[in-house]
């Protein structure tokens, strides 16, 4: 089998490196309530631009697991998720913490995470190479409304608001065609000398993610009283591991929901975990301890986020679609080592795809085995002062833009894009649709372009993105998340 | 910051977009962010018939922020890199501090020593690990 050949690779002191490297920081990264898994991988990728590809995906891989189990931490032992995927998390680990069960807690994070993430890598080893050999039967139309589709199920799904999530999407679609006409060469919307070669992809997730969030800790600086729970009971690692291997439901929920929420396009760690609890908390037989510190609770949701990694790359790498948002950051890191997902990914770059896929696996004990100790000493990370985490930030988002393309012009969009994020999160706008936007949208346009010269020869427009059975499902998939989108929406004003 | 605000800008802006799209450019070239910007406008417009929430910015805290990061970029090109951020870093740290009691003269001190280190970690992970390049101005 092909993953099995490269697994040699993955063990160079080089590699190893990097991966004990980026779990480590990942799961510090993590672990600090003011910092995003997306933002901190946006924020390396530009870093990672000098080294080898399969290096630099290896460390990006890395960090994308470590922070999505990190974020566990201090979404215990301070009730607010390092990540947005950890919200589920914090439901009944924070209460589990309060109550002197931090480590026990603690413990089913990294075990569970751990699983989960195993399962989730292996569904993408699998089921990647079949599945780009099945996107070499997509056309023009169908690419274009799985990219439509990946905007309009964050856009629906994430915000609190349909209108503001596709809004989001849609001006992520306009910034993507700043610059150069794919087909025609002709410039757009190039109004100062600063635009003319549009909006890199990592300039504007940089700027969308981390500059908001620089913003946010200074502004409520003088607000912020954190207050840090201990670690808690002395319970052995190897009882947590044995009572968390016996709640299978939990873990089995947890695990599938996480897979199926990964291979999703657009939906991540914090769908997969909410609804990864909600389904477990369904199906178990104390439903009345969910909330009130329930194990279960905290098992389904880290192995589902972990269950989620995976996956998420299994649509990015034969699409060029991310399963998720922290997915879509990693296609930048993919971009900028010049590697192009799609179907000959496998041939054309095997070496490097597989070296990476095979390294998450080991990333995935990495993540154990320091997570654990790691927990044990973590208190220290949750009270470094947020002035210096903003200061920080700002500096490796300014070091990080420049170093992409060595462009003054892109720090300063990157600032721009990212003050008016700012402003624009207090009113409600989220900016991974934007992201997924500015990432999709070339994508977007260019199949619909090539579909548009297609149907002209042939069937005329309309019909051409209209009919045949995938267009017919992908469209209704998008209906039916904005109608649901809607309805949900409606339904909370009421209740 | 009134929802209501955000429906009037985002109603002009959608029709700012219309136009230039629509007034500006040719339509083969624009034909793509043209379908967009009427997107944009049909949920503009849907955006109205939404609930009003008002939204809280702490603005004064914030403002003395905006202003380091403004200065920052500015001094980039004139300073160099590593120069503006220990500035940066400083600034900020003396912005935003806790109120501690203690010895003045050795809270500046640890202040300037916490910002030569992180430029200092800076400069050896990136500068000589990694080996990026820095907006290299006058200074360094």
């Amino acid at each position: 089998m092909a993953f099995l050949d490269y697994f040699v690779n993955v063990f160079t002191p080089y590699h190893l490196a990097l991966l004990f490297g980026g779990t480590l920081v990942g799961i510090i990264l993590g672990a600090l309530p003011g910092l995003s898994p997306t933002m901190s991988v946006a924020l390396l990728i530009p870093f990672t631009f000098h080294m080898e590809p399969s290096s630099g995906l290896i460390l990006l891989g890395a960090m994308y697991t470590a922070t999505v189990a990190g974020g566990a931490i201090s979404a215990m032992l301070v009730n607010v998720p390092g990540a947005p995927a950890n919200i589920a998390t914090a439901l009944d680990g924070n209460v589990m913490a309060k109550k002197g069960f931090g480590a026990k807690a603690l413990h089913y994070c990294f075990i569970s995470s751990f699983i989960g993430g195993i399962i989730g890598v292996l569904i993408l080893i699998f089921f990647t190479p079949p599945l780009a050999k099945l996107s070499l039967q997509f056309g023009p139309s169908e690419l274009f409304w799985i990219a439509i589709l990946g905007i309009t199920i964050i856009g629906t799904l994430d915000s609190k608001s349909v209108t503001k999530g596709l809004l989001s999407g849609l001006f992520g679609l306009l910034l993507s065609t700043i610059g150069d006409n794919p087909m025609l060469g002709e410039q757009r919307f190039v109004f100062s000398e600063h635009l003319e070669g549009g909006i890199h992809i990592v300039v504007g997730l940089i700027g969308l993610f981390a500059i908001p969030q620089v913003l946010h800790l200074l502004e409520n600086f003088y607000n912020n009283k954190i207050k840090v729970l201990d670690y808690g009971d002395k319970t052995s690692v190897w009882q947590s591991i044995r009572y968390n291997i016996s709640r299978i439901k939990a873990l089995s929920i947890g695990s599938v929901l996480g897979v199926i929420v990964g291979i999703i396009p657009g939906a991540g760690g914090q769908i997969a975990g909410l609804v990864a609890y909600d389904q477990t908390k369904k199906f178990s037989k104390n439903k009345e301890n969910f909330g009130k510190g329930e194990p279960d609770g905290v098992i389904a949701a880290e192995s589902a986020n972990n269950a989620m990694v995976g996956p998420s790359l299994v649509p990015l790498l034969t699409l060029s679609v991310p399963g998720s948002p922290t997915a879509a950051v990693l296609l930048g890191g993919l971009l900028i080592h010049g590697i192009f997902p799609g179907a000959d990914l496998f041939i054309s770059n095997k070496e490097v795809i597989w070296i990476f896929i095979d390294s998450l696996i080991i990333a995935q004990i990495f993540m154990l085995v320091i997570g654990l100790v790691l927990s044990r000493h973590s208190g220290w990370i949750m009270k470094i002062p947020d002035q210096f985490m903003a200061v920080g930030i700002l500096v490796l988002a300014v070091f990080g833009t420049f170093s992409i393309q060595n462009s003054l012009s892109d720090v300063l969009i990157m600032l721009i894009l990212g003050v008016i994020m700012f402003f624009a999160s207090k009113a409600g706008f989220s900016a991974v649709p934007l992201v997924l936007g500015i990432i999709l949208g070339p994508i977007a346009e260019d199949n619909f372009l090539q579909g548009k010269l297609i149907a002209e020869s042939d069937a005329g427009l309309l019909t051409y993105f209209t009919t045949g059975t995938m267009n017919i499902i992908l469209i209704s998939i998008c209906v039916l998340s904005i109608a649901y989108g809607f309805y949900s929406g409606i339904k909370s004003k009421k209740g | 910051m009134n929802f209501s605000i955000t429906k009037i800008i985002l109603s002009a802006v959608s029709l700012i977009l219309l136009v230039l799209s629509f007034h500006y450019g040719d339509a083969e070239n624009y034909l793509f962010p043209r379908i967009i910007t009427v997107a944009i406008a049909i949920f503009a417009i849907l955006l109205w018939f939404e609930k009003d929430n008002a939204v809280k910015i702490n603005i004064k805290p914030l403002l003395p922020g905006l202003l380091v990061v403004i200065v920052y970029v500015f001094l980039l090109d004139i300073l160099g890199f590593y120069v503006s951020s220990f500035l940066a870093f400083l600034s900020i740290v003396f912005i935003y501090q806790e109120k501690t009691s203690g010895n003045f003269h050795r809270m500046v001190i640890h202040k300037i020593a916490i910002s030569l280190l992180f430029v200092a970690i800076l400069y050896l992970l990136f500068g000589l690990l990694l080996q990026v390049r820095t907006p290299s101005g006058i200074v360094f």
